[in-house]
């Protein structure tokens, strides 16, 4: 028996820790204190026998018996089958189609974007078209032409201050560079679109064995041609942009000119990127499909999972 | 690749003979090319491709152990009838999302599942449950060496458990019946109840204790 002392103070004993320790889970930290607990406490002992023992008594538990058979008839069978649309939609709400919705949110995104960009009147998608409508851009910019081949090799070519200061130095700058420098002055002097100087040639434009600018002999484009027009004619070839300044000249640039007025190639100013149309009917497609497939997914997830499958 | 898994594989044919596994043989490492593992991706193999008879197979295997575990959970016959008959369906209806391992854990997930949805529909709906220990109907046929007074200690033991496990919180009793009666280790029970390996310890020990205080003076029937 325990007097009133005693059993308060087992009402402060931790008992779950006695029911850890008597199944065999107490912490290695705690075995000291639950071993104490249940040497000094009859309680606290009486506890962790009376749960190894219900532990024990559980374990002994009869089966019980099944009330009837559970197992499928055929006709069940067909009936939890399903129809080819079934067995389709249960693939679907498969979890490993889980990534398919965010997919589809993302691509019916990107559709919409195509319609919206394609619809608004921005004005031509190409990089030329901001130059088209403010075309002194092109001259403040330091009188290089706006293809994307310039602007690559743009850090390799002195700026036109440079030239100027390196002018008196004719000697040890090629001569490229010199008739570049010559084209920027104009150009300066001459502050308005590089279409009315007859455009100023990247730095690094091919030469003439003499050290003419390729660009100088064309023939100039004339007044009142369409900016697109000139510029293409102002811009030089994939071949001519990449050429290095500091290459030999050779003839074999000048075959390589462009015929006044047409585009020089399809990444010139003019731009041949994908037209409005395209883009409104491509983004179409892409957001219909999408939202196809985020119908299916949803469809599916919601009357075609299975809960008891998680 | 080892896998922890129970040592005791208790299928229909075994279900009369309810031996417990004591702490030492709950954890056992078996290979995944254990017999039963093998014989029922075998059977599941054969199931997806069609073959309804291998399916009906498994069920003859499992049908038993599953009802005898989720009757202990629901206490109520015919619901527990119900979620082993929704379970198999699930089961059929999704055979092919099974990823291999133990087909019995992934069964026994899918039966605490129509369980739980069981209990929860319950807790809305409150009704009068038909406790599985007020079921005297049946009970597994005694040994040649078991004495009328042992068999009905037994019966008298089997029923004062059963009560207090009725009495309990859902989450304490379907811990504890499947660590003690069924026999899986903790990890496995964590894995079935999607909870933590520390829940369902704490599970399993405060659910003895609800059981000791319910059981009261009775323990000492317990006691041999």
């Amino acid at each position: 028996m325990h007097d009133r002392r005693t059993t308060t103070e087992h009402d402060k004993h931790d008992r779950v820790l006695v029911a850890r320790f008597a199944a065999g889970d107490a912490y290695p930290a705690e075995l000291v204190e639950a071993q104490l607990l249940i040497d000094r406490c009859d309680e606290c002992a009486a506890l962790a026998s009376d749960i190894a023992l219900i532990s024990a008594r559980t374990s002994e538990l009869p089966p019980i018996r099944r009330p009837r058979d559970f197992r499928i008839s055929p006709e069940q069978a067909d009936k939890l089958r399903g129809s080819w649309f079934d067995r389709l939609m249960r693939g679907f709400s498969n979890p490993g189609w889980s990534v398919v919705r965010p997919l589809a949110g993302a691509s019916l995104a990107i559709g919409l974007a195509l319609v919206v960009v394609g619809a608004l009147p921005l004005g031509s998608l190409s990089g030329g078209s901001a130059l088209e409508v403010t075309p002194g851009i092109s001259s403040q910019l330091g009188g290089v032409p706006p293809t994307s081949n310039a602007f690559v090799s743009a850090p390799q070519a002195p700026s036109t201050s440079e030239h100027q200061l390196d002018a008196s130095s004719a000697s040890v700058v090629p001569a490229a560079s010199t008739g570049a420098s010559k084209a920027g002055g104009e150009s300066t002097a001459l502050p308005g679109t590089a279409v009315e100087n007859g455009g100023s040639p990247p730095a690094n434009s091919p030469t003439t064995p003499d050290g003419d600018l390729v660009a100088s002999s064309q023939p100039a484009p004339e007044f009142g041609s369409s900016p697109s027009a000139v510029l293409a004619s102002a811009a030089p070839t994939p071949e001519q942009a990449f050429a290095a300044p500091t290459m030999p000249p050779t003839p074999a640039p000048r075959a390589a000119a462009p015929v006044s007025g047409q585009p020089s190639s399809p990444d010139s100013a003019s731009g041949a990127g994908p037209d409005k149309p395209t883009l409104v009917v491509l983004g179409m497609i892409i957001a219909l499909l999408s939202v196809l497939v985020l119908g299916l997914a949803i469809v599916a997830r919601r009357r075609y999972s299975d809960p008891l499958v998680r | 690749m080892e896998e922890i898994v129970r040592t005791p594989v208790a299928t229909d044919s075994q279900a009369t003979d309810s031996t417990p596994p004591d702490d030492g043989s709950r954890i056992a490492r078996r290979t995944t090319d254990d017999p039963s593992n093998v014989r029922d991706r075998a059977l599941v193999e054969r199931a997806v491709a069609g073959d309804l008879e291998a399916f009906n197979e498994l069920v003859a295997l499992y049908q038993g152990y599953l009802f005898s575990l989720v009757v202990r959970v629901v206490n109520d016959r015919e619901s527990a009838a119900d979620a082993v008959q929704e379970a198999f369906f699930s089961c059929y209806r999704n055979l092919h999302r099974f990823r291999g391992g133990s087909f019995r854990s992934w069964l026994t997930r899918i039966a605490l599942n129509a369980a739980t949805d069981i209990l929860r529909y319950r807790k809305r709906r409150p009704a009068d449950p038909y406790p599985e220990w007020e079921d005297d109907a049946w009970q597994p046929p005694a040994g040649e060496e078991a004495s009328p007074e042992r068999e009905a200690l037994r019966r008298s033991t089997a029923s004062i458990i059963s009560r207090a496990l009725a009495q309990i919180t859902p989450d304490q009793r379907a811990a504890i019946v499947l660590y003690d009666v069924e026999g899986y280790d903790y990890q496995e029970i964590a894995d079935m109840t999607h909870v933590s390996l520390g829940t369902v310890k704490s599970r399993i020990h405060r659910g003895r204790l609800a059981l000791r205080d319910l059981i009261g003076t009775d323990v000492e029937l317990l006691r041999d």
